[in-house]
């Protein structure tokens, strides 16, 4: 009986390393690593993020290496930093040319999210051109971003509560060849993180 | 009026002739911590250059590249190459306020030097080049510069054997096109590396790598004149543009983004081996170091149209010396052999005036 009680105990008291449900990855880059990765499910049906996303500025640098927002939505941007910027759209997909303009510190502006689902747009400043950071238009709640900064990684990133329905994932990297992939139950996945048909890294992916 | 108390007044300048003394041994200005400097300043690191399609280029390229950059042919009259403005024996740059074309004009800026371009974002004063590749032709072909439609640089190359020896090596194949030579000119150029500076060697742990004065320079760099503000990361720019109120006349980025907001804005120049690339500013109005600190130090010289960042700084003499002491630590002499040309290229060619 002692043993049964410990035995519950323990089981209580140890984390839950991978919870149903929970999709887990890795990226390991032996050199370069891309800017950003979005890792999404693409086939949530019908629904997105509930607020549009928000992006600061500080010391010189967007707050977020990328934002996921939906068709409609009013992204804003604010400017906590000590200097002006000026955001733009540095893109070429279509119907995203929009042009925040001047942000003095402290102020706050907005643009839209007009372009087709699934892309991508950069955003720049015309007075920092190395600033960037992008917007999404992925209407899914099932994502992770990871921002390869600084850490020589591994880079891991957890998707909570995924439907088992849903089963085709996507990543998104500035400059790399995105992945489409279909997710198998309990299963250890490895793919191979490419540009243009060059090895950059590795992604390890489980459900 | 008699000193009624002479002896005094010995006292007096005997207590404070030391006081003094040691404010300026021992600096009104605090100096950094090392985990201040280690916050504040780096060494550029190769492994952030982001290089076209992520490939360093192969030395056969920057070999190219270098022929390609001291050659006359490039010049319509053949009396100009890149290194003729962008003098390697003068900071890269020509020593001149404004260079002259092929024709004898004045242009209408200060040449910029190319020191460390390898970390840059943006080309020319006003940031018109989003690589260094497309930066490359645009001298060449422009009139008012070295005048040679890009045409005729082809023709003029593609009738030089020595080129499709190059070009082979270079590239696999001898075709000559505008994009390697593009590419081969900005390889070169990327190739132009200052990394071991006095500065450097200071932060790798020398404390005598530079002076007293220069590490108070370097307190003010960061503190009271806050020159970090722009001149930041490893190259001292933050290749971010600004009005810093030098002139009222040229449009600057403005110009090039149409954004009236940034007229008269332009680039913020990195600041290693600028002690070698004067006059300064994008006019070249400034001809020393210690001009350019006095320009903020007194808030710009057209303070109506300067942005936010730009005010007087009151520096005393002695922080101007110290910020031209420190500036004079972020030098390091680049030599570089010039190809020989003489023996290969036809002088003023008749065919190639055509």
């Amino acid at each position: 009986m002692k043993k049964t009680y410990s035995a519950l105990l323990f089981c209580l008291a140890m984390p839950n390393l991978l919870y149903p449900g929970d999709v887990t990855g890795v990226f390991t880059f032996p050199e370069r690593k891309p800017f950003v990765a979005l890792v999404y499910f693409a086939d949530d049906p019908g629904s997105g993020p509930e607020m549009c996303g928000s992006l600061d500025q500080k010391n010189k640098a967007f707050s977020k290496r990328i934002v996921t927002a939906k068709t409609g939505c009013e992204v804003t941007f604010l400017n906590s930093d000590e200097m002006q910027h000026n955001i733009f759209a540095l893109s070429s997909v279509s119907d995203a040319a929009f042009d925040v303009g001047l942000l003095p510190p402290g102020k706050t502006s907005s643009a839209i999210v007009e372009w087709a689902e699934g892309e991508v747009v950069r955003l720049g400043c015309k007075i920092h051109p190395k600033m960037r950071s992008y917007i999404a238009n992925v209407p899914s709640r099932y994502f992770a971003v990871v921002s390869f900064e600084d850490a020589d990684g591994p880079f891991s990133f957890t998707i909570s509560d995924v439907p088992d329905e849903l089963d085709q994932v996507k990543v998104w990297f500035p400059k790399m060849d995105p992945i489409e992939l279909t997710l198998e139950m309990n299963r250890d996945q490895s793919i191979d993180v490419t540009r243009r048909d060059q090895s950059y890294g590795t992604l390890e992916i489980k459900r | 009026m008699k000193d009624r108390h002479p002896r005094r007044r010995w006292n007096l300048a005997l207590i404070f002739l030391p006081l003094t003394c040691g404010v300026r041994l021992f600096g009104e200005v605090e100096a950094l911590s090392r985990e201040e400097v280690r916050e504040y300043f780096s060494t550029p690191d190769p492994f952030d250059i982001e290089y076209p399609e992520d490939v360093e280029p192969d030395g056969a390229v920057v070999s190219l590249g270098k022929e390609l950059f001291f050659d006359k042919l490039l010049s319509y009259n053949e009396t100009q190459s890149c290194a003729t403005c962008h003098n390697p024996d003068h900071g890269f740059s020509d020593g001149l306020r404004f260079s002259l074309g092929a024709n004898g004009e004045a242009l209408s800026r200060n040449t910029p030097h190319l020191y460390n371009l390898a970390w840059n974002v943006t080309y020319f004063w006003d940031g018109r080049s989003e690589s260094l590749e497309a930066q490359a032709l645009e001298p060449i072909r422009a009139e008012g510069e070295m005048n040679l439609p890009l045409d005729t640089l082809l023709e003029r190359l593609r009738g030089e054997t020595r080129y499709a020896a190059l070009f082979k090596e270079a590239f696999g194949d001898s075709s000559v096109t505008l994009d390697r030579v593009g590419e081969a000119i900005a390889s070169f150029e990327r190739s132009i590396v200052v990394d071991d500076t006095p500065f450097d060697r200071y932060l790798r742990g020398d404390e005598n790598a530079i002076s007293a004065a220069s590490k108070r320079g370097m307190a003010l760099f960061v503190g009271k004149a806050a020159c970090i503000k722009c001149h930041d990361g490893p190259n001292f720019t933050d290749n971010s543009y600004h009005n810093i109120g030098v002139t009222l006349t040229d449009g600057g980025r403005g110009s090039v983004v149409g954004d009236d907001t940034l007229t008269g804005a332009f680039k913020v120049p990195g600041l290693r081996n600028i002690l070698y690339s004067s006059p300064y500013m994008h006019d070249g109005s400034l001809g020393t170091l210690e001009e350019v600190v006095r320009f903020y130090n007194q808030g710009g010289r057209h303070k109506e149209v300067a942005n936010e960042l730009i005010h007087p700084l009151k520096l005393t003499e002695d922080e101007i010396r110290d910020l031209v002491s420190f500036l004079g630590s972020l030098n390091q002499p680049y030599l570089v052999d010039r190809p020989d040309h003489r023996h290969s290229n036809s002088l003023v060619n008749s065919t190639h005036l055509k």
